[in-house]
């Protein structure tokens, strides 16, 4: 009787321990990305990411400007040029300037703005899985639009970004 | 002074003495159709206008006419765009493996390496229709410039313009520039062209390209 509770015991401890290593992971990476990219006077950034979805591989580049009051512009173009998609907003809400061809707004507000401000400006959130790669880069899940990013940053410039940045244009 | 500002002025200044545009886009087809292999450095410089900011690259092009092209970027990542025929693909490499993407908007990808093929081949002749087009020739062996302005809507939705700096004696692209609407740039800068030489077929293989050695 004393050994099969010793065993469940043990099962327990180990059961707990297992379950705590992927949070502790999860922790681990987000306080890694908050300590990479601190707000400060706010930062750009020039990132290659891959959006991975339905199998496909989606390759580009991302610039991101960040300032000191949480305010953001990313726009992501092709490896070879042309801009594909144009996003502006801040710590609660964000606007499409332009969207890639056709796509919809909706998986770029419902998704990729929140995972961004998640990312740089709010911390960890229901529903993403961060995973830190060994290239300095990261891999970030969401799972409720069903796609991964992985991301590997090129050029990282600390200070305030330009006022221009958080302008939106006159028309598109 | 930003090289893009100072290519304008240039552009500018040298309307002055432009000539008929069709001989021009002939001879040049002509001299580039001879074209067998080429392989030659680039560099790309990425200026993000509202960002104040610029991402430069570099890389190697090669081309084996007529339909096959290899756009290898070294820096500031590793990964190489293959066109052969009409099949495409896209190769990364880290850390000294390769892995090939499975790519997805494969269509949009094709489009942009089959306009890099045509302009390789001095072929204007698939784009014309769709562009208004102005010569400026080059003083004193000075390049001349071509200026492709889209004249659809759709197009112009994505660039505004698209310069090439040709060298005149064999007309050769050096410099390719996209200028998109909101101000964003996209220079590309030839340099170290080697005509004509034998190119490994591997160079250009989808499945299994040339990779100096790399572990796939």
């Amino acid at each position: 009787m004393k050994g099969l509770l010793a065993s469940l015991l043990l099962a327990g401890l180990l059961w707990g321990c297992a379950a705590a290593m992927p949070q502790m992971e999860q922790d681990k990476a987000w306080q890694a990305i908050a300590a990479r990219y601190p707000l400060g006077q706010g930062f750009r950034l020039q990132q290659r990411v891959t959006l991975l979805a339905l199998g496909k591989e989606y390759p580009m580049l991302a610039a991101l400007a960040v300032n000191s009051q949480g305010r953001w512009r990313m726009q992501a173009s092709s490896e070879m040029g042309g801009l594909l998609f144009d996003m502006l907003g801040d710590t609660a809400s964000a606007q499409v300037l332009r969207a890639p061809q056709g796509m919809g707004e909706k998986p770029l507000l419902s998704g990729l703005a929140k995972d961004l401000r998640a990312l740089y400006l709010k911390g960890p959130r229901e529903g993403l899985a961060l995973k830190l790669s060994g290239d300095g880069g990261f891999s970030l899940e969401d799972q409720a639009w069903h796609y991964r990013l992985e991301a590997q940053d090129l050029k990282l410039s600390p200070g305030p970004p330009p006022a221009a940045a958080f302008n939106p244009p006159a028309s598109r | 002074m930003r090289p893009l500002i100072l290519l304008t002025l240039l552009f500018a200044n040298r309307l002055l003495f432009a000539g008929p545009v069709d001989d021009y886009l002939a001879a040049m087809k002509l001299s580039l159709g001879g074209l067998k292999t080429l392989q030659a450095d680039f560099t790309q410089e990425r200026s993000l206008a509202v960002f104040d900011d610029a991402l430069r690259s570099q890389g190697r092009l090669s081309f084996a006419s007529p339909d096959r092209l290899r756009w290898e970027l070294r820096k500031p990542y590793h990964s190489v765009l293959l066109l052969n025929g009409s099949g495409v693909a896209k190769w990364d490499i880290d850390k000294g493996r390769a892995k090939r993407a499975k790519l997805g908007g494969r269509e949009a990808l094709q489009a942009a390496l089959g306009q890099i093929l045509a302009m390789l081949r001095g072929d204007f002749a698939s784009i014309k229709s769709g562009f208004s087009i102005q010569l400026a020739r080059g003083k004193a062996g000075g390049p001349d410039f071509l200026s492709l302005k889209p004249k659809g809507q759709a197009l112009a939705r994505y660039m505004s313009e698209l310069k090439f700096v040709i060298e005149p004696q064999r007309q050769r692209v050096i410099e390719l520039a996209l200028l998109e609407p909101g101000g964003d740039a996209t220079v590309v800068r030839f340099s170290h062209q080697v005509e004509d030489q034998p190119l490994d077929a591997r160079v250009f293989d989808l499945d299994h390209p040339l990779l100096d050695g790399l572990k796939r």
